[in-house]
């Protein structure tokens, strides 16, 4: 499984929507239940998952899925 | 800072400042009257205008809090307040705490998040404090993911301190210190 599929499939289950509404552009406004509480625990099961840790203004830097799948490849691939 | 006038600190979609009298007559009293809102604060009585007010003034005569008004930066609405209370010049510390009003901001941002990082930002960057303090109500599952998602450590609890929807739940109590925050944002 592609890492985007990975963590769209992951993003699916803490937001608690089907996996086929989301895409790479769906953000807090899209998707109803994405909110502060919810962005929290994404980031922090990337970081577990993924093994990295995240700064702050990395954190507030992920507005929409694709950034938040952009930031975890540079965060593994460097 | 044009766009964003007497700003105190710009972050990615929010900006900061020092609130002021006509702050007050905006949303920001109904705020603490909301429902939502104040079922995770420790008071019952309604909000006005005029107690808004003399809240602000008496934030401003307090050399040890600072009080800010949090705005997006779209649309300059104010979303919230962030505030650092009880500030111990001598050994470092302060009590952090942050508001988000605005009942959109609160479901369909990640605004808390934001201020919150915003605040500890100021605390270590600005303010040169050694730790921030802070607390939740067990049951708020929003605050703990943010404070834990920004590297506060829960520190203990004091046990069935509020009563929200008829359920006894305890006040956490976070630490976070300024090296901690560094390692990961220095």
């Amino acid at each position: 499984m592609s890492k985007q599929n990975e963590i769209l499939d992951m993003m699916a289950a803490l937001l608690e929507v089907p996996r086929q509404s989301l895409s790479q552009e769906s953000n807090p406004e899209t998707v109803a239940s994405w909110d502060s509480f919810k962005h929290t625990v994404m980031l922090m099961a990337v970081e577990e998952k993924f093994d990295f840790r995240l700064s702050d203004d990395e954190m507030i830097s992920v507005t929409n899925a694709a950034e938040l799948i952009e930031l975890v490849d540079r965060k593994v691939n460097g | 800072m044009a766009d964003y006038p007497n700003a105190y600190m710009v972050g990615r979609n929010l900006w900061l400042r020092a609130l002021s009298p006509s702050d007050a007559e905006g949303e920001w009293h109904q705020w603490l009257s909301d429902e939502d809102v104040r079922r995770w604060l420790p008071r019952w009585e309604p909000n006005t205008v005029e107690k808004q007010i003399d809240f602000l003034q008496s934030a401003e005569k307090n050399p040890n809090a600072l009080i800010l008004g949090a705005f997006d930066k779209d649309q300059s609405k104010h979303i919230g307040i962030g505030s650092l209370r009880d500030i111990n010049w001598v050994h470092g510390f302060a009590d952090m705490a942050i508001i988000i009003g605005d009942t959109d901001a609160r479901e369909n941002s990640t605004y808390g998040l934001e201020l919150s990082a915003l605040m500890v930002k100021i605390a270590f960057m600005n303010l040169n404090l050694r730790n921030i303090r802070g607390g939740y109500m067990a049951s708020n599952k929003k605050s703990q993911g943010i404070l834990k998602a920004l590297g506060f450590r829960d520190i203990g609890a004091f046990k069935d301190m509020f009563k929200i929807d008829n359920q006894l739940d305890d006040h956490v109590l976070v630490q976070l210190d300024r090296e901690s925050w560094l390692e990961r944002n220095g």
